[in-house]
């Protein structure tokens, strides 16, 4: 099976460009989504991969009910949210009706075709765009923007962090995707907790009011924790890492800090506010085998960095299916409008699919987002103000 | 003349010894490998499969689109009968168990060229040990993995020889399962649907006793 991939940009509907040539990028993505439905993998023993924030989820072919919605690439327009159905419950074992959580929605763009600004050629380990263009009508930000905090008003101290198995740290979900390159926090420390390591991890949930952080980290800065002030309420702390990653709107990350050298008298406390209720931001606890995720109290924080201009997504279709012997295709097509006052050339295009995660516990199943195709746009295809990039992948089989 | 098979049935992926490999494309690769009572290979062959069929497509739309069971895909059984398919957690289910000849790698004695609209086998050859049977091992997988080029996964199964005479294989195929619903109840029925059929020019003979190992790889090269 092979691939046409056709981009077309259009302004006032006439094509300006068209360019068509066959797609060398599907990634190790797609081989593990077919992996994983060829195989049945039950949830008991799932598979881990990456999804396209890079946070190892682990995904599998099961569910209480049939309806499953891995390898979903149709999705609505990118401000729209798509359900993925996940065979999970939400009511307790004697209902187990069936659940509709926030975590079995994913934000539209999250599904379907991809773009992005990076020229790096592909790579079968590629999880997502190397620099996604996201949703929406903004132009480029620069570099050190915040583009979310909670810096006032703390009262409260959500989290102190010392140990193997007590971390944890603000919880936050983007509304403008955005490339993190830093994160403040207000800390302050009591004894030596040593270097914290400060984290950007994706979330698992572990009932339906819990959440946990995922087991790897997306990326890892450090700080040393005994130059900290030690009198409340701290103070602001700036954490830089080493490279920056893309942060998807939509898609809940948390900002864990841990203190591995630390204890019980020598630890890091990150300060909050309560009684915020946040529909965005909270927090989220470590406390040995306990769990806490917080949204009426908001840990203090910035997050700071760059932004590219935006595209408005549309809906991601699939369509034209024609079978006349011996070829056989169909095609995934998705219009990309540019109303960001910007030009903006596309070097990289792709495709998101949905994959699951099944928990036989009410509210626990998880649907993600998974790259199963990464191209590399040479030259690139420069979109300016007011015109439509169409970018239609056509799978094709030959007997 | 009785004949004392011993056959792992309980297959494990081999690893082939050679790569093909196609940038751009999804392909998968077909590996054959004959296998002596002693455990000897006696032949072994890797080419490129050439054949998903129009199910394959179908079945990536179902489960691309979610099509629903209210709107439903007509896609065509191996039994040749139009089934309504919705989107679900069986869709491309091909890990049958051992004796079971309804979905996973299949054999057949057919030779006629593929087609896009092959919709089973030209001619499947049975589980057992009966005369023109084979017997059908569990259907194992290779974990997904991937170099500087190159991702795949696998799927193996084994074919062993204990019907008393040499058999030749012509063609391979992979079924898989799909689920069709009931727009009243909602109810669901498995059915099985070919993706992938092909034909082995020459054929190749598993003798009486030894056993044929299939191996199909997914792979895509960047």
């Amino acid at each position: 099976m092979r691939t046409l991939l056709t981009m077309e940009r259009i302004r006032n509907g006439e094509v300006l460009e068209r360019r068509y040539d066959y797609s060398r990028s599907f990634v190790k993505g797609l081989m593990q989504l077919l992996y994983v439905t060829h195989a049945q993998i039950v949830q008991t023993s799932p598979y881990d991969a990456a999804d396209i924030t890079g946070s190892l989820r682990s995904i599998d072919s099961d569910g209480y009910y049939d309806t499953k919605g891995t390898l979903r690439v149709s999705s609505p327009s990118g401000l729209g949210g798509l359900f993925v159905p996940t065979g999970g419950y939400g009511g307790g074992t004697s209902d187990r009706a069936p659940s509709h959580y926030p975590q079995h929605y994913l934000p539209g763009h999250a599904i379907g075709i991809a773009v992005g600004v990076d020229a790096t050629a592909p790579a079968p380990t590629d999880y997502a765009m190397r620099q996604a263009i996201f949703n929406g009508r903004g132009g480029a930000m620069a570099g050190g923007s915040i583009f979310d905090s909670y810096t006032v008003g703390d009262d409260t101290t959500p989290v102190s962090s010392y140990g193997a198995d007590r971390y944890g740290g603000p919880l936050f979900v983007a509304v403008r995707g955005f490339r993190l390159s830093s994160v403040s926090l207000k800390m302050y420390r009591t004894g030596n907790p040593g270097t914290l390591t400060v984290s950007i991890r994706g979330l698992r949930p572990i009932g339906s009011t819990d959440w946990s952080a995922e087991q790897n980290a997306i990326v890892s800065g450090t700080t040393e924790g005994n130059t900290l002030t030690n009198v409340s309420p701290g103070e602001w702390r700036e954490i830089v890492f080493p490279s920056s990653i893309d942060i998807y709107p939509g898609i809940p990350y948390c900002i864990d800090v841990r203190a591995p050298s630390g204890d019980a008298s020598n630890l890091v406390a990150i300060r909050g506010k309560n009684n915020v209720s946040h529909s965005r931001y909270g927090y989220l606890l470590r406390n040995i085998s306990n769990y806490y995720f917080n949204t009426s109290t908001v840990c203090m924080f910035e997050a700071k960095g760059s932004a590219n201009p935006e595209f408005e997504y549309g809906a991601c279709e699939i369509f034209g299916l024609s079978i006349v012997n011996p070829n056989g295709q169909f095609s995934i097509r998705r219009l990309f409008t540019n109303n960001s006052g910007e030009a903006v050339t596309v070097n990289e295009c792709g495709i998101y699919a949905a994959a699951t995660r099944y928990v036989a516990y009410y509210g626990s199943s998880q649907s993600y987002a998974h790259c199963i195709a990464r191209d590399q746009v040479s030259p690139g295809v420069t979109v300016n103000p007011g015109e439509v990039l169409a970018v239609t992948y056509t799978p094709q089989i030959t007997v | 003349m009785d004949h004392d098979i011993t056959s792992n049935m309980n297959n494990e992926p081999f690893q082939p010894d050679k790569k093909l490999e196609i940038p751009g494309k999804v392909e998968a690769i077909i590996e054959l490998v004959v296998t002596r009572q002693d455990g000897t290979v006696r032949e072994r062959r890797a080419k490129k499969s050439e054949s998903f069929v129009r199910q394959f497509l179908d079945l990536l739309i179902v489960q691309m689109e979610n099509i629903p069971f209210i709107q439903p895909l007509d896609v065509c059984d191996t039994g040749n009968v139009i089934r309504q398919i919705a989107f679900g957690k069986t869709t491309l289910a091909a890990n049958a168990p051992t004796g079971d000849a309804t979905f996973g790698i299949v054999s057949g004695t057919g030779n006629t060229a593929p087609t896009l609209t092959d919709y089973a086998l030209q001619t499947q050859i049975a589980h057992g040990n009966g005369a023109g049977q084979l017997q059908y091992g569990n259907v194992a997988f290779g974990l997904p993995a991937s170099d500087e080029t190159t991702s795949s996964f696998t799927i193996t199964r084994n074919f062993a020889n204990a019907s008393g005479n040499p058999i030749t294989v012509n063609e391979i195929g992979l079924y898989v399962k799909a689920q069709e619903s009931r727009y009243d109840t909602g109810a669901r029925q498995t059915r099985y649907f070919m993706t992938i059929r092909d034909v082995l020019v020459g054929g190749i003979a598993v003798p009486n006793g030894e056993t044929l190992t299939v191996n199909y790889r997914f792979q895509c090269v960047v």
